[in-house]
């Protein structure tokens, strides 16, 4: 579904990331772990499509996304560590705007329903600026259930969320297992990860120290390399 | 999906009224200094008008330009917009097309204080300045959207977009006041039509560049 093969990204002349080769199939659900700084947000960003490799090539359903046209990555969904949603717009005018550039037409009605389980219904009309960190987040999961995506790939799934918004949080993506979802999060929780994911990639000293299938993975052994 | 980009722009400019009403403070503020410290007669402001007024839009685009980037900045919402499956050459002209309609509707509300403060007489084929108007504002909002995208990720942004597009730009004003010039002057339209097409060429040019290139401008 997914072909990430030999990527190099640096910065400044610093090597971010080297020879980075994964597949990623359907239904496939990854912990992208690694130290602060170690490059798994640029790893995701250029999955995304917002940053560019150096080298190497990325192919969804045998597509080069870098060179096909836009429209062959339509079922990629890319939700960032940052907010991603123009603060000066009403939620409701957010998620209508992503939905439309991701080529779907939803109601209001389904984005207020979206927003009531996500308990953001009350706030539709209000410019996400004023939300708490928390909220915003919720914002990326109301976006997650309204766009069709194939493949999503999620940066820091559970920050800022608070027990209750974690919980919510959890039952979205108990929910996209279930449908047999393909996601790549990148994370900090090597226990959530381990729990809840069926692979586990991590990120050290700028290549991927190893790509495994979770049940055959030591606990122990990440943490050490975490620390 | 062009139609959707320019129509969030415009809504985000409805939202937060950040772009229109600095470029008419901001243009205001020029009009009155021109207007009170050279204190000619309008004979002489005849003459300099055409390249006062293209130095006023000049500015105004530049610190529209910059705000219309900032709003894509706050949040990183620029990233929803990359990251959807949209040609970056479609994002390019809806970025060009929103600012050239946000930059009409500044001039809409700077050009009447304009007339009045450097007591102008405009001829009556005025419907012939809003074509220089518009190719105008086209040609700046095309090359200020590459300049835009280019300086939008560097951190001195901000003094970058002016000290990269002004120079850029520069032969496209030439133009513009050259033709506004004629227009002022009364001349008929046959005599000056090269100065248009030479506008228009620019923002042609501009335009197709823009739209091939926007996808190596916006990678970080």
């Amino acid at each position: 579904m997914y072909t990430i093969n030999n990527i190099y990204k640096s910065f400044f002349h610093r090597t971010i990331l080297e020879d980075i080769t994964f597949k990623v199939e359907q239904g496939d659900m990854i912990a992208l772990l690694g130290k602060n700084g170690i490059g798994k947000s640029t790893l995701l960003r250029i999955l995304g499509k917002i940053s560019q490799p150096d080298k190497g090539t990325i192919l969804y359903n045998d597509a080069n996304i870098y060179k096909e046209k836009a429209i062959i990555r339509k079922g990629i969904l890319y939700l960032g560590h940052d907010v991603g949603l123009y603060p000066s717009l009403s939620a409701l005018d957010n998620l209508k705007f992503a939905c439309s550039i991701h080529g779907q037409r939803v109601k209001d009605t389904s984005i207020v329903s979206t927003l009531n389980q996500l308990g953001l219904s009350n706030r539709i009309n209000d410019q996400i600026k004023i939300f708490s960190k928390g909220m915003l987040q919720g914002l990326k999961y109301a976006l997650a259930d309204l766009i069709d995506w194939e493949i999503l790939f999620f940066d820091e799934p559970f920050s800022s969320l608070d027990l209750k918004g974690r919980k919510t949080a959890q039952g979205h993506i108990d929910k996209w297992i279930g449908n047999s979802k393909t996601m790549i999060f990148a994370t900090h929780d090597p226990e959530w990860s381990l729990s809840y994911c069926s692979r586990l990639l991590l990120l050290d000293n700028r290549k991927l120290l190893f790509d495994q299938s979770t049940n055959e993975i030591d606990i122990k052994k990440i943490i050490k390399i975490l620390r | 999906m062009f139609y959707t980009l320019v129509r969030k722009d415009l809504l985000l400019e409805l939202r937060t009224k950040e772009i229109i009403i600095p470029m008419f403070a901001f243009g205001l503020a020029i009009i009155m200094i021109f207007s009170l410290s050279f204190n000619a007669s309008q004979e002489i402001n005849h003459v300099f008008s055409p390249g006062l007024l293209w130095i006023i839009i000049l500015f105004i685009s530049s610190l529209g330009l910059n705000r219309m980037f900032a709003l894509e900045k706050e949040f990183d919402a620029f990233t929803l917009t990359l990251a959807a499956p949209i040609d970056r050459g479609i994002i390019f002209l809806s970025k060009a097309i929103s600012g050239t309609i946000l930059l009409l509707i500044a001039e809409i509300m700077i050009i009447p204080p304009f007339i009045i403060f450097m007591n102008l007489t405009i001829p009556s084929d005025w419907h012939i300045m809003i074509l220089i108007l518009l190719i105008g504002d086209l040609g700046i909002m095309a090359i200020g959207t590459i300049v835009s995208g280019l300086s939008m990720r560097a951190k001195l942004s901000e003094m970058l977009l002016p000290i990269l597009f002004f120079p850029l730009v520069s032969p496209h004003i030439i133009a513009c006041v050259k033709a506004t010039n004629y227009w002022f002057k009364g001349l008929s339209f046959i005599n000056w039509q090269a100065w248009i097409y030479l506008m228009l060429s620019f923002a042609l040019v501009f335009f197709l560049l823009g739209f091939m290139i926007f996808e190596y401008i916006t990678e970080e």
